[in-house]
Protein backbone atom coordinates (compact mmCIF):
# COMPACT_ATOMS: atom_id res chain seq x y z
CA UNK A 1 0.00 0.00 0.00
CA UNK A 2 0.70 3.80 -1.01
CA UNK A 3 0.66 6.84 1.08
CA UNK A 4 0.69 9.21 -1.95
CA UNK A 5 -2.26 11.43 -1.44
CA UNK A 6 -3.66 14.85 -3.08
CA UNK A 7 -3.28 16.56 0.20
CA UNK A 8 -0.70 19.51 0.01
CA UNK A 9 1.33 17.74 -3.06
CA UNK A 10 2.75 19.58 -5.61
CA UNK A 11 2.48 17.73 -8.77
CA UNK A 12 0.07 18.13 -11.54
CA UNK A 13 -3.67 16.37 -10.72
CA UNK A 14 -6.21 15.56 -13.11
CA UNK A 15 -9.27 13.74 -10.94
CA UNK A 16 -12.12 11.77 -12.56
CA UNK A 17 -15.33 13.36 -12.04
CA UNK A 18 -16.57 10.48 -9.71
CA UNK A 19 -14.41 11.40 -6.87
CA UNK A 20 -15.85 14.84 -7.01
CA UNK A 21 -18.93 13.22 -6.15
CA UNK A 22 -17.24 11.52 -2.90
CA UNK A 23 -18.61 13.50 0.39
CA UNK A 24 -15.53 12.99 2.54
CA UNK A 25 -12.41 10.11 1.67
CA UNK A 26 -9.56 8.50 3.03
CA UNK A 27 -6.42 9.49 1.33
CA UNK A 28 -2.57 8.83 1.93
CA UNK A 29 -0.63 11.41 4.06
CA UNK A 30 2.37 11.51 1.67
CA UNK A 31 4.54 10.05 4.58
CA UNK A 32 5.04 6.23 5.53
CA UNK A 33 2.43 5.09 7.34
CA UNK A 34 -0.05 8.04 7.41
CA UNK A 35 -3.38 8.64 6.24
CA UNK A 36 -5.72 11.21 6.54
CA UNK A 37 -9.54 10.77 6.99
CA UNK A 38 -12.40 13.05 6.63
CA UNK A 39 -10.89 14.72 3.41
CA UNK A 40 -13.48 16.73 2.09
CA UNK A 41 -12.64 16.84 -2.17
CA UNK A 42 -12.51 20.60 -2.92
CA UNK A 43 -12.14 21.68 0.30
CA UNK A 44 -8.52 19.62 1.17
CA UNK A 45 -7.63 19.81 -2.45
CA UNK A 46 -8.74 21.35 -5.63
CA UNK A 47 -11.07 19.83 -8.06
CA UNK A 48 -9.93 22.04 -10.84
CA UNK A 49 -9.19 19.23 -13.37
CA UNK A 50 -11.98 17.23 -13.76
CA UNK A 51 -12.01 14.73 -16.29
CA UNK A 52 -13.99 11.04 -17.01
CA UNK A 53 -11.12 9.07 -16.33
CA UNK A 54 -12.23 5.92 -15.07
CA UNK A 55 -13.30 2.86 -17.78
CA UNK A 56 -16.53 2.53 -17.29
CA UNK A 57 -17.17 -0.93 -16.06
CA UNK A 58 -20.54 -3.42 -14.94
CA UNK A 59 -22.81 -2.03 -12.84
CA UNK A 60 -22.05 1.62 -13.93
CA UNK A 61 -25.79 3.02 -15.12
CA UNK A 62 -25.53 3.31 -18.60
CA UNK A 63 -25.21 6.59 -20.43
CA UNK A 64 -28.66 6.66 -22.63
CA UNK A 65 -30.85 4.87 -20.25
CA UNK A 66 -29.34 4.55 -16.59
CA UNK A 67 -30.05 1.00 -16.51
CA UNK A 68 -27.45 -1.14 -15.31
CA UNK A 69 -24.56 -2.08 -17.71
CA UNK A 70 -23.05 -5.27 -17.72
CA UNK A 71 -19.43 -6.45 -19.16
CA UNK A 72 -18.46 -9.66 -21.05
CA UNK A 73 -15.15 -10.39 -23.07
CA UNK A 74 -15.21 -9.83 -26.75
CA UNK A 75 -13.05 -10.75 -29.52
CA UNK A 76 -12.53 -7.61 -32.26
CA UNK A 77 -13.39 -9.32 -35.74
CA UNK A 78 -14.23 -6.31 -37.58
CA UNK A 79 -13.31 -2.25 -37.54
CA UNK A 80 -15.32 0.74 -39.16
CA UNK A 81 -13.11 3.95 -38.87
CA UNK A 82 -13.57 7.69 -40.10
CA UNK A 83 -10.17 8.20 -40.57
CA UNK A 84 -10.64 12.13 -41.75
CA UNK A 85 -7.88 13.77 -43.53
CA UNK A 86 -5.16 12.80 -41.11
CA UNK A 87 -3.18 10.97 -43.59
CA UNK A 88 -4.62 12.92 -47.24
CA UNK A 89 -3.22 16.25 -45.40
CA UNK A 90 -0.16 14.45 -44.40
CA UNK A 91 0.70 13.35 -47.70
CA UNK A 92 -1.30 15.63 -49.56
CA UNK A 93 -3.89 14.19 -51.41
CA UNK A 94 -6.15 16.26 -52.70
CA UNK A 95 -9.08 16.65 -55.39
CA UNK A 96 -9.83 19.45 -57.00
CA UNK A 97 -13.53 20.70 -56.89
CA UNK A 98 -15.82 22.22 -59.30
CA UNK A 99 -14.41 25.74 -59.03
CA UNK A 100 -11.16 24.29 -59.12
CA UNK A 101 -9.92 24.77 -55.49
CA UNK A 102 -7.52 22.07 -53.50
CA UNK A 103 -9.40 19.79 -50.54
CA UNK A 104 -7.78 17.25 -49.03
CA UNK A 105 -9.58 13.95 -49.46
CA UNK A 106 -11.61 12.44 -46.53
CA UNK A 107 -10.88 8.95 -45.56
CA UNK A 108 -12.28 6.19 -44.05
CA UNK A 109 -10.92 2.57 -43.08
CA UNK A 110 -12.51 -0.33 -42.69
CA UNK A 111 -10.75 -3.78 -41.47
CA UNK A 112 -11.73 -7.29 -40.90
CA UNK A 113 -9.24 -10.23 -39.58
CA UNK A 114 -9.95 -12.77 -41.81
CA UNK A 115 -8.44 -15.68 -39.50
CA UNK A 116 -10.14 -14.24 -36.63
CA UNK A 117 -13.66 -14.72 -38.59
CA UNK A 118 -12.60 -18.54 -38.73
CA UNK A 119 -11.41 -18.85 -34.70
CA UNK A 120 -14.74 -16.98 -34.07
CA UNK A 121 -16.66 -19.09 -35.57
CA UNK A 122 -14.90 -21.82 -33.67
CA UNK A 123 -15.64 -19.99 -30.29
CA UNK A 124 -19.30 -19.78 -31.66
CA UNK A 125 -19.71 -23.11 -32.58
CA UNK A 126 -17.74 -25.91 -30.16
CA UNK A 127 -18.60 -28.29 -27.97
CA UNK A 128 -17.26 -31.32 -26.49
CA UNK A 129 -16.45 -33.53 -29.27
CA UNK A 130 -14.86 -30.56 -31.76
CA UNK A 131 -16.05 -28.04 -33.43
CA UNK A 132 -19.18 -27.10 -35.00
CA UNK A 133 -18.70 -24.98 -37.87
CA UNK A 134 -21.50 -22.94 -39.57
CA UNK A 135 -22.63 -24.69 -43.10
CA UNK A 136 -21.03 -21.05 -45.12
CA UNK A 137 -17.29 -21.81 -43.71
CA UNK A 138 -17.51 -25.41 -43.28
CA UNK A 139 -14.02 -27.26 -45.55
CA UNK A 140 -16.69 -29.75 -46.27
CA UNK A 141 -20.53 -29.57 -45.96
CA UNK A 142 -21.02 -33.63 -46.23
CA UNK A 143 -18.69 -36.16 -45.10
CA UNK A 144 -19.66 -39.38 -46.27
CA UNK A 145 -18.46 -42.66 -44.45
CA UNK A 146 -18.21 -46.41 -45.73
CA UNK A 147 -18.54 -48.49 -42.29
CA UNK A 148 -17.17 -51.63 -45.19
CA UNK A 149 -14.14 -50.07 -47.20
CA UNK A 150 -13.66 -53.35 -48.28
CA UNK A 151 -17.01 -54.13 -49.92
CA UNK A 152 -17.64 -53.28 -53.51
CA UNK A 153 -21.26 -52.62 -53.32
CA UNK A 154 -21.15 -50.15 -50.28
CA UNK A 155 -17.96 -48.81 -52.13
CA UNK A 156 -20.05 -48.39 -55.27
CA UNK A 157 -22.90 -46.18 -53.68
CA UNK A 158 -20.59 -44.38 -51.86
CA UNK A 159 -18.75 -43.10 -55.26
CA UNK A 160 -21.78 -42.78 -57.12
CA UNK A 161 -23.17 -40.41 -53.96
CA UNK A 162 -19.49 -39.02 -53.60
CA UNK A 163 -20.08 -37.84 -57.49
CA UNK A 164 -23.94 -36.50 -57.77
CA UNK A 165 -23.29 -34.29 -54.70
CA UNK A 166 -19.81 -32.96 -55.64
CA UNK A 167 -21.55 -32.40 -59.66
CA UNK A 168 -24.40 -30.34 -57.48
CA UNK A 169 -22.16 -28.14 -55.99
CA UNK A 170 -21.41 -29.66 -52.66
CA UNK A 171 -17.86 -30.15 -50.83
CA UNK A 172 -17.99 -33.68 -49.79
CA UNK A 173 -15.07 -35.46 -47.84
CA UNK A 174 -15.17 -38.91 -48.49
CA UNK A 175 -13.58 -41.05 -45.18
CA UNK A 176 -12.47 -44.16 -47.26
CA UNK A 177 -9.94 -45.01 -44.21
CA UNK A 178 -9.72 -48.87 -43.29
CA UNK A 179 -10.57 -48.03 -39.69
CA UNK A 180 -13.01 -48.61 -37.14
CA UNK A 181 -16.36 -46.37 -37.12
CA UNK A 182 -16.07 -45.16 -34.02
CA UNK A 183 -12.32 -43.58 -35.03
CA UNK A 184 -14.00 -42.37 -38.54
CA UNK A 185 -16.73 -40.72 -36.29
CA UNK A 186 -15.08 -39.42 -33.49
CA UNK A 187 -12.69 -37.92 -36.41
CA UNK A 188 -15.24 -36.12 -38.31
CA UNK A 189 -16.92 -35.12 -35.57
CA UNK A 190 -13.78 -33.44 -34.41
CA UNK A 191 -13.54 -31.45 -37.81
CA UNK A 192 -16.78 -30.17 -37.70
CA UNK A 193 -18.51 -31.56 -41.11
CA UNK A 194 -21.75 -30.36 -40.94
CA UNK A 195 -23.63 -33.27 -42.11
CA UNK A 196 -22.61 -37.11 -42.19
CA UNK A 197 -23.75 -39.99 -43.89
CA UNK A 198 -22.91 -43.17 -43.00
CA UNK A 199 -23.37 -45.94 -45.66
CA UNK A 200 -23.03 -49.20 -44.33
CA UNK A 201 -24.51 -52.94 -45.58
CA UNK A 202 -27.02 -53.75 -43.59
CA UNK A 203 -28.48 -50.34 -44.85
CA UNK A 204 -28.01 -51.65 -48.24
CA UNK A 205 -29.95 -54.24 -47.50
CA UNK A 206 -33.07 -52.43 -45.81
CA UNK A 207 -32.65 -49.57 -48.63
CA UNK A 208 -31.63 -46.68 -46.05
CA UNK A 209 -28.44 -44.86 -45.29
CA UNK A 210 -28.25 -42.59 -41.93
CA UNK A 211 -27.75 -39.26 -41.41
CA UNK A 212 -27.11 -37.22 -38.97
CA UNK A 213 -26.60 -33.10 -38.53
CA UNK A 214 -23.36 -32.38 -36.28
CA UNK A 215 -25.50 -30.00 -34.15
CA UNK A 216 -28.08 -32.72 -33.51
CA UNK A 217 -28.24 -35.76 -31.08
CA UNK A 218 -30.27 -38.37 -33.58
CA UNK A 219 -29.33 -39.74 -37.12
CA UNK A 220 -32.22 -40.39 -39.27
CA UNK A 221 -32.65 -43.12 -42.42
CA UNK A 222 -33.29 -42.16 -45.47
CA UNK A 223 -34.19 -43.49 -48.81
CA UNK A 224 -31.54 -44.98 -50.82
CA UNK A 225 -33.16 -44.19 -53.93
CA UNK A 226 -33.66 -40.74 -53.53
CA UNK A 227 -30.57 -40.43 -51.00
CA UNK A 228 -28.79 -37.25 -53.34
CA UNK A 229 -32.08 -35.40 -53.67
CA UNK A 230 -33.05 -35.46 -50.12
CA UNK A 231 -29.20 -35.13 -49.39
CA UNK A 232 -29.81 -31.49 -50.97
CA UNK A 233 -33.03 -31.18 -49.69
CA UNK A 234 -31.52 -31.24 -46.08
CA UNK A 235 -28.55 -28.95 -47.01
CA UNK A 236 -30.91 -26.26 -48.15
CA UNK A 237 -33.48 -26.60 -45.45
CA UNK A 238 -30.88 -26.80 -42.80
CA UNK A 239 -28.58 -23.41 -43.99
CA UNK A 240 -30.37 -20.64 -42.05
CA UNK A 241 -31.58 -23.48 -38.87
CA UNK A 242 -28.00 -24.30 -38.76
CA UNK A 243 -26.97 -20.47 -38.72
CA UNK A 244 -29.35 -20.06 -36.17
CA UNK A 245 -28.20 -22.76 -34.23
CA UNK A 246 -24.90 -21.24 -33.61
CA UNK A 247 -25.64 -17.31 -32.98
CA UNK A 248 -28.33 -19.66 -29.64
CA UNK A 249 -25.25 -21.48 -28.40
CA UNK A 250 -23.28 -18.39 -27.95
CA UNK A 251 -26.01 -16.79 -26.40
CA UNK A 252 -26.76 -19.17 -23.78
CA UNK A 253 -23.23 -19.44 -23.24
CA UNK A 254 -22.30 -15.64 -23.34
CA UNK A 255 -25.12 -15.10 -20.60
CA UNK A 256 -24.00 -17.59 -18.27
CA UNK A 257 -20.13 -16.33 -18.50
CA UNK A 258 -21.52 -12.59 -18.10
CA UNK A 259 -19.65 -11.84 -14.88
CA UNK B 1 -11.93 -35.54 -51.69
CA UNK B 2 -10.82 -38.41 -50.16
CA UNK B 3 -9.61 -38.64 -46.82
CA UNK B 4 -6.49 -41.06 -47.65
CA UNK B 5 -5.59 -38.40 -49.94
CA UNK B 6 -6.15 -35.38 -47.81
CA UNK B 7 -4.04 -34.55 -44.87
CA UNK B 8 -6.18 -34.21 -41.72
CA UNK B 9 -3.34 -35.01 -39.10
CA UNK B 10 -6.34 -34.79 -36.37
CA UNK B 11 -5.02 -35.40 -32.66
CA UNK B 12 -6.33 -37.31 -29.59
CA UNK B 13 -4.75 -35.13 -26.82
CA UNK B 14 -5.32 -31.64 -26.16
CA UNK B 15 -2.07 -29.81 -26.82
CA UNK B 16 -0.39 -28.79 -23.66
CA UNK B 17 0.07 -24.89 -24.22
CA UNK B 18 -3.75 -24.17 -26.08
CA UNK B 19 -6.14 -23.18 -23.58
CA UNK B 20 -8.48 -21.05 -26.11
CA UNK B 21 -11.24 -23.46 -27.54
CA UNK B 22 -10.43 -22.50 -31.31
CA UNK B 23 -6.62 -22.88 -30.44
CA UNK B 24 -7.06 -26.31 -28.90
CA UNK B 25 -9.81 -27.59 -31.82
CA UNK B 26 -7.79 -25.54 -34.90
CA UNK B 27 -4.74 -28.35 -33.77
CA UNK B 28 -6.31 -31.76 -33.20
CA UNK B 29 -8.71 -30.85 -35.95
CA UNK B 30 -5.34 -30.62 -38.10
CA UNK B 31 -6.40 -27.49 -39.64
CA UNK B 32 -3.25 -25.56 -38.22
CA UNK B 33 -0.17 -26.19 -37.24
CA UNK B 34 2.39 -24.00 -35.59
CA UNK B 35 5.70 -22.79 -37.11
CA UNK B 36 6.54 -20.33 -34.68
CA UNK B 37 5.65 -17.28 -32.09
CA UNK B 38 2.68 -15.97 -33.87
CA UNK B 39 2.99 -17.96 -36.94
CA UNK B 40 1.05 -20.87 -38.45
CA UNK B 41 0.75 -22.48 -41.41
CA UNK B 42 -2.94 -23.55 -42.43
CA UNK B 43 -3.18 -27.09 -43.43
CA UNK B 44 -5.51 -28.25 -46.93
CA UNK B 45 -8.48 -28.27 -44.27
CA UNK B 46 -7.72 -24.95 -42.49
CA UNK B 47 -7.13 -23.22 -45.53
CA UNK B 48 -10.95 -24.24 -46.95
CA UNK B 49 -11.88 -22.50 -44.33
CA UNK B 50 -9.87 -19.52 -44.70
CA UNK B 51 -11.33 -19.34 -48.30
CA UNK B 52 -14.90 -19.75 -47.60
CA UNK B 53 -14.27 -16.56 -45.08
CA UNK B 54 -12.60 -14.79 -47.74
CA UNK B 55 -14.81 -15.26 -50.16
CA UNK B 56 -17.61 -14.21 -48.20
CA UNK B 57 -15.98 -11.29 -47.65
CA UNK B 58 -15.26 -10.67 -51.46
CA UNK B 59 -18.70 -11.37 -52.71
CA UNK B 60 -20.30 -8.30 -49.89
CA UNK B 61 -17.46 -6.08 -50.69
CA UNK B 62 -18.05 -6.12 -54.07
CA UNK B 63 -21.50 -5.99 -54.09
CA UNK B 64 -21.41 -2.57 -51.50
CA UNK B 65 -19.46 -1.01 -54.86
CA UNK B 66 -16.03 -1.31 -53.39
CA UNK B 67 -13.22 -2.76 -55.80
CA UNK B 68 -10.77 -5.17 -55.00
CA UNK B 69 -6.65 -4.53 -55.32
CA UNK B 70 -3.75 -5.29 -54.00
CA UNK B 71 -0.75 -3.93 -52.47
CA UNK B 72 2.83 -5.10 -51.39
CA UNK B 73 3.38 -5.99 -47.73
CA UNK B 74 6.84 -4.45 -48.29
CA UNK B 75 6.88 -0.81 -47.78
CA UNK B 76 9.19 1.74 -47.94
CA UNK B 77 9.49 3.75 -44.84
CA UNK B 78 9.67 6.61 -46.55
CA UNK B 79 5.92 6.98 -47.10
CA UNK B 80 5.67 5.72 -42.87
CA UNK B 81 8.24 8.77 -41.91
CA UNK B 82 5.78 10.86 -44.33
CA UNK B 83 2.60 10.31 -42.53
CA UNK B 84 3.88 10.46 -39.28
CA UNK B 85 3.18 7.06 -38.15
CA UNK B 86 6.73 6.16 -38.37
CA UNK B 87 6.88 7.53 -34.60
CA UNK B 88 3.36 6.84 -33.49
CA UNK B 89 2.95 3.28 -34.44
CA UNK B 90 5.62 1.57 -31.90
CA UNK B 91 7.68 -1.70 -32.04
CA UNK B 92 4.68 -3.03 -33.36
CA UNK B 93 5.79 -2.22 -37.11
CA UNK B 94 8.22 -4.73 -38.11
CA UNK B 95 11.13 -2.85 -39.84
CA UNK B 96 13.98 -4.57 -41.71
CA UNK B 97 16.77 -3.31 -43.83
CA UNK B 98 17.57 -4.52 -47.18
CA UNK B 99 20.70 -4.88 -49.25
CA UNK B 100 22.33 -1.59 -49.72
CA UNK B 101 20.79 -0.32 -46.79
CA UNK B 102 17.51 0.18 -47.69
CA UNK B 103 15.10 0.45 -44.87
CA UNK B 104 11.79 -1.23 -45.00
CA UNK B 105 8.83 -2.47 -43.37
CA UNK B 106 5.93 -5.09 -43.35
CA UNK B 107 2.64 -2.78 -43.68
CA UNK B 108 0.69 -3.88 -40.42
CA UNK B 109 -2.08 -1.53 -42.56
CA UNK B 110 -1.95 0.01 -46.20
CA UNK B 111 -3.76 3.46 -45.36
CA UNK B 112 0.11 4.94 -46.49
CA UNK B 113 0.32 2.81 -49.83
CA UNK B 114 -3.03 3.85 -50.41
CA UNK B 115 -2.81 7.30 -49.77
CA UNK B 116 -0.33 7.59 -52.08
CA UNK B 117 -1.77 5.58 -54.95
CA UNK B 118 -4.63 8.05 -54.49
CA UNK B 119 -2.81 11.12 -54.62
CA UNK B 120 -0.94 10.24 -58.08
CA UNK B 121 -4.19 8.82 -59.60
CA UNK B 122 -7.07 10.60 -58.15
CA UNK B 123 -7.15 14.23 -58.53
CA UNK B 124 -10.79 15.65 -59.81
CA UNK B 125 -13.89 15.29 -57.68
CA UNK B 126 -15.63 13.45 -60.43
CA UNK B 127 -13.17 10.64 -59.61
CA UNK B 128 -15.01 10.65 -56.01
CA UNK B 129 -16.47 8.37 -53.64
CA UNK B 130 -14.20 5.72 -54.49
CA UNK B 131 -13.76 2.49 -51.91
CA UNK B 132 -11.20 0.25 -52.28
CA UNK B 133 -10.06 -3.08 -51.10
CA UNK B 134 -8.05 -5.78 -50.54
CA UNK B 135 -7.52 -9.23 -48.71
CA UNK B 136 -3.87 -9.57 -48.06
CA UNK B 137 -0.93 -10.69 -45.49
CA UNK B 138 -0.15 -8.15 -42.48
CA UNK B 139 2.90 -8.19 -40.18
CA UNK B 140 3.04 -7.04 -36.67
CA UNK B 141 5.74 -7.72 -34.24
CA UNK B 142 3.10 -8.54 -31.46
CA UNK B 143 5.16 -8.59 -28.52
CA UNK B 144 3.19 -11.36 -26.99
CA UNK B 145 0.99 -13.61 -29.99
CA UNK B 146 -1.17 -15.82 -28.13
CA UNK B 147 -4.70 -17.79 -28.80
CA UNK B 148 -3.19 -19.54 -31.74
CA UNK B 149 -5.02 -17.71 -34.61
CA UNK B 150 -6.62 -14.93 -32.57
CA UNK B 151 -3.30 -12.49 -32.11
CA UNK B 152 -0.51 -13.75 -34.25
CA UNK B 153 2.48 -11.63 -36.20
CA UNK B 154 1.53 -12.68 -39.64
CA UNK B 155 -2.47 -12.48 -40.33
CA UNK B 156 -5.20 -11.85 -43.72
CA UNK B 157 -7.03 -8.91 -43.43
CA UNK B 158 -9.53 -7.01 -45.27
CA UNK B 159 -8.89 -3.77 -45.34
CA UNK B 160 -10.46 -1.38 -47.15
CA UNK B 161 -10.03 2.34 -47.56
CA UNK B 162 -13.02 5.29 -48.75
CA UNK B 163 -12.20 7.93 -50.36
CA UNK B 164 -15.07 11.12 -50.62
CA UNK B 165 -14.78 14.44 -51.77
CA UNK B 166 -16.87 15.83 -48.08
CA UNK B 167 -18.41 14.41 -45.02
CA UNK B 168 -21.74 13.56 -46.49
CA UNK B 169 -20.11 11.32 -48.88
CA UNK B 170 -18.02 9.91 -46.15
CA UNK B 171 -20.83 9.38 -43.93
CA UNK B 172 -22.96 7.28 -47.10
CA UNK B 173 -19.72 5.10 -47.75
CA UNK B 174 -19.09 4.36 -43.86
CA UNK B 175 -22.56 3.10 -43.75
CA UNK B 176 -22.10 0.94 -47.16
CA UNK B 177 -19.20 -0.44 -45.47
CA UNK B 178 -21.14 -1.11 -42.10
CA UNK B 179 -23.95 -2.92 -43.92
CA UNK B 180 -21.44 -5.01 -45.60
CA UNK B 181 -19.91 -6.01 -42.39
CA UNK B 182 -23.41 -6.96 -40.92
CA UNK B 183 -24.16 -9.19 -44.06
CA UNK B 184 -20.76 -10.77 -43.96
CA UNK B 185 -21.16 -12.19 -40.32
CA UNK B 186 -24.70 -13.03 -40.75
CA UNK B 187 -23.56 -14.78 -43.65
CA UNK B 188 -21.00 -16.26 -41.56
CA UNK B 189 -23.34 -17.55 -38.84
CA UNK B 190 -21.48 -15.12 -36.26
CA UNK B 191 -23.15 -13.74 -33.26
CA UNK B 192 -21.75 -10.45 -33.04
CA UNK B 193 -22.15 -7.16 -31.08
CA UNK B 194 -21.25 -3.80 -32.48
CA UNK B 195 -20.02 -1.65 -30.13
CA UNK B 196 -19.21 2.06 -30.13
CA UNK B 197 -15.08 2.84 -30.62
CA UNK B 198 -12.96 5.55 -29.65
CA UNK B 199 -13.73 8.06 -32.27
CA UNK B 200 -10.42 9.77 -33.21
CA UNK B 201 -9.96 13.23 -35.13
CA UNK B 202 -13.31 13.62 -37.00
CA UNK B 203 -15.03 12.95 -33.23
CA UNK B 204 -18.98 12.10 -33.23
CA UNK B 205 -20.29 8.66 -34.48
CA UNK B 206 -17.26 7.84 -35.92
CA UNK B 207 -16.06 4.36 -34.91
CA UNK B 208 -17.61 0.89 -34.01
CA UNK B 209 -16.16 -2.34 -33.67
CA UNK B 210 -17.84 -5.59 -34.87
CA UNK B 211 -17.00 -8.23 -31.48
CA UNK B 212 -18.25 -11.72 -30.55
CA UNK B 213 -18.57 -12.68 -27.01
CA UNK B 214 -16.38 -15.28 -26.05
CA UNK B 215 -14.47 -16.03 -22.98
CA UNK B 216 -11.59 -15.77 -25.50
CA UNK B 217 -12.00 -12.24 -26.35
CA UNK B 218 -9.15 -10.04 -25.44
CA UNK B 219 -11.83 -6.69 -25.50
CA UNK B 220 -14.17 -5.63 -22.56
CA UNK B 221 -17.35 -4.77 -24.12
CA UNK B 222 -19.77 -2.41 -21.74
CA UNK B 223 -22.89 -3.27 -23.11
CA UNK B 224 -26.68 -2.18 -21.62
CA UNK B 225 -29.13 -4.86 -21.32
CA UNK B 226 -32.23 -2.80 -21.01
CA UNK B 227 -31.77 -0.44 -23.95
CA UNK B 228 -28.79 -2.24 -26.34
CA UNK B 229 -26.43 0.80 -25.89
CA UNK B 230 -22.80 -1.44 -26.43
CA UNK B 231 -19.03 0.08 -26.49
CA UNK B 232 -15.66 -1.19 -25.98
CA UNK B 233 -14.63 -0.67 -22.36
CA UNK B 234 -12.17 2.55 -23.73
CA UNK B 235 -14.92 4.24 -24.83
CA UNK B 236 -17.91 3.28 -22.74
CA UNK B 237 -19.29 6.13 -20.79
CA UNK B 238 -21.56 5.97 -17.82
CA UNK B 239 -24.07 8.27 -16.66
CA UNK B 240 -22.74 11.11 -14.91
CA UNK B 241 -23.06 11.50 -10.75
CA UNK B 242 -25.98 13.71 -9.96
CA UNK B 243 -22.95 16.52 -8.19
CA UNK B 244 -21.82 16.74 -11.35
CA UNK B 245 -23.00 18.11 -13.97
CA UNK B 246 -20.40 19.37 -15.78
CA UNK B 247 -20.16 17.79 -19.46
CA UNK B 248 -16.55 16.14 -20.87
CA UNK B 249 -14.59 18.55 -22.51
CA UNK B 250 -11.87 16.14 -23.27
CA UNK B 251 -11.46 12.62 -23.53
CA UNK B 252 -8.41 10.37 -23.67
CA UNK B 253 -7.87 7.74 -26.50
CA UNK B 254 -5.39 5.21 -27.04
CA UNK B 255 -3.99 4.82 -29.87
CA UNK B 256 -3.14 1.69 -31.97
CA UNK B 257 0.64 2.10 -30.41
CA UNK B 258 -0.61 2.31 -26.76
CA UNK B 259 -0.21 5.20 -25.90
CA UNK B 260 -2.85 8.01 -24.66
CA UNK B 261 -3.50 11.30 -26.08
CA UNK B 262 -6.05 13.67 -25.25
CA UNK B 263 -8.46 15.42 -27.79
CA UNK B 264 -11.52 17.14 -27.61
CA UNK B 265 -14.18 14.20 -28.30
CA UNK B 266 -17.61 13.89 -28.70
CA UNK B 267 -20.70 11.83 -29.67
CA UNK B 268 -23.56 12.07 -31.25
CA UNK B 269 -25.75 11.98 -28.22
CA UNK B 270 -23.52 14.62 -26.46
CA UNK B 271 -23.45 16.69 -30.17
CA UNK B 272 -27.02 17.23 -29.91
CA UNK B 273 -28.72 20.00 -28.22
CA UNK B 274 -29.22 19.40 -24.78
CA UNK B 275 -33.18 19.93 -24.08
CA UNK B 276 -33.18 23.32 -21.74
CA UNK B 277 -34.97 21.57 -19.19
CA UNK B 278 -31.84 19.96 -18.52
CA UNK B 279 -29.89 22.88 -17.29
CA UNK B 280 -30.17 22.80 -14.02
CA UNK B 281 -30.98 18.90 -13.22
CA UNK B 282 -28.82 17.34 -10.95
CA UNK B 283 -27.60 20.35 -9.49
CA UNK B 284 -27.79 20.92 -5.50
CA UNK B 285 -30.66 23.27 -5.78
CA UNK B 286 -32.47 20.79 -7.00
CA UNK B 287 -32.42 18.61 -4.01
CA UNK B 288 -34.38 19.75 -1.16
CA UNK B 289 -35.82 16.26 -0.67
CA UNK B 290 -34.32 12.61 -0.16
CA UNK B 291 -34.82 11.34 -3.21
CA UNK B 292 -32.19 10.74 -5.74
CA UNK B 293 -33.25 10.43 -10.33
CA UNK B 294 -33.08 6.88 -11.04
CA UNK B 295 -33.85 8.02 -14.67
CA UNK B 296 -33.35 11.32 -17.11
CA UNK B 297 -36.41 13.51 -17.35
CA UNK B 298 -38.60 13.35 -20.04
CA UNK B 299 -40.24 15.84 -21.76
CA UNK B 300 -41.56 18.09 -18.89
CA UNK B 301 -45.66 18.82 -19.04
CA UNK B 302 -45.75 22.23 -17.76
CA UNK B 303 -43.70 24.75 -18.78
CA UNK B 304 -42.62 26.08 -15.50
CA UNK B 305 -39.57 24.48 -14.17
CA UNK B 306 -40.55 24.98 -10.32
CA UNK B 307 -43.74 22.39 -11.28
CA UNK B 308 -41.69 20.08 -12.89
CA UNK B 309 -39.47 17.80 -10.92
CA UNK B 310 -40.11 14.19 -11.58
CA UNK B 311 -36.97 13.42 -9.58
CA UNK B 312 -38.69 14.48 -6.67
CA UNK B 313 -40.74 12.33 -4.72
CA UNK B 314 -43.46 14.62 -3.14
CA UNK B 315 -41.82 14.43 0.30
CA UNK B 316 -41.76 17.03 3.33
CA UNK B 317 -39.29 20.28 2.61
CA UNK B 318 -36.33 19.64 4.89
CA UNK B 319 -35.73 23.42 5.46
CA UNK B 320 -31.90 24.53 6.73
CA UNK B 321 -30.82 21.00 6.73
CA UNK B 322 -28.05 19.79 4.58
CA UNK B 323 -29.41 18.12 2.10
CA UNK B 324 -28.91 14.24 1.86
CA UNK B 325 -26.83 12.78 -0.84
CA UNK B 326 -27.76 8.74 -0.90
CA UNK B 327 -25.75 8.49 -4.38
CA UNK B 328 -22.48 9.48 -2.13
CA UNK B 329 -20.89 6.36 -0.69
CA UNK B 330 -19.24 7.59 2.34
CA UNK B 331 -16.15 6.68 2.96
CA UNK B 332 -15.32 4.97 6.48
Amino acid sequence: MGFLGPVNIKIPMVIDRAIAALATVVVGGNAVDVHLKGVVPGRDFPLDRLFDLRNADAGDPCPRCGATMVSRAGLEIGHVFKLGTKYSKAMGATYLDEKGVEIPIIMGCYGIGINRIMAAAIEAGHDDNGIIWPLSLAPYQVSLIPLQVNKAEVMDLTTKLEQELEAAGVDVLTDDRDQRPGVKFKDVDLIGVPLRVVIGERGLKDGSIEVKWRHEAAARNLSLATATQAILAELAGARAKHDAYCREWIAARSGAATS
Amino acid sequence: MRWSNALIPTLKETPADAVAPSHILLLRAGMIRQLGAGAYTYLPLGLRVLHKASQIVRQEMDAAGAIELLMPALQPIEIWKESGRYETYGDLLMKLTLSGGHQMCLGPTHEEVMTDLVRDLINSYKQLPITMYQIQTKFRDEPRPRFGIVRTREFVMKDAYSFDADVAQLNKSYDAMHEAYCRIYDRCGLPYVIVEAESGPIGGDASHEFMVPCSTGEDRVIQCTACGYAANQERAERRRSPTSPRRHSRRWTRQGSGQYVKFAGSSRSRNQPRPSYWSTWGTASHWPCSCVATTRPTRPRSAGRSAWRPWCRPTRRRSRRRPERPWVSSAR
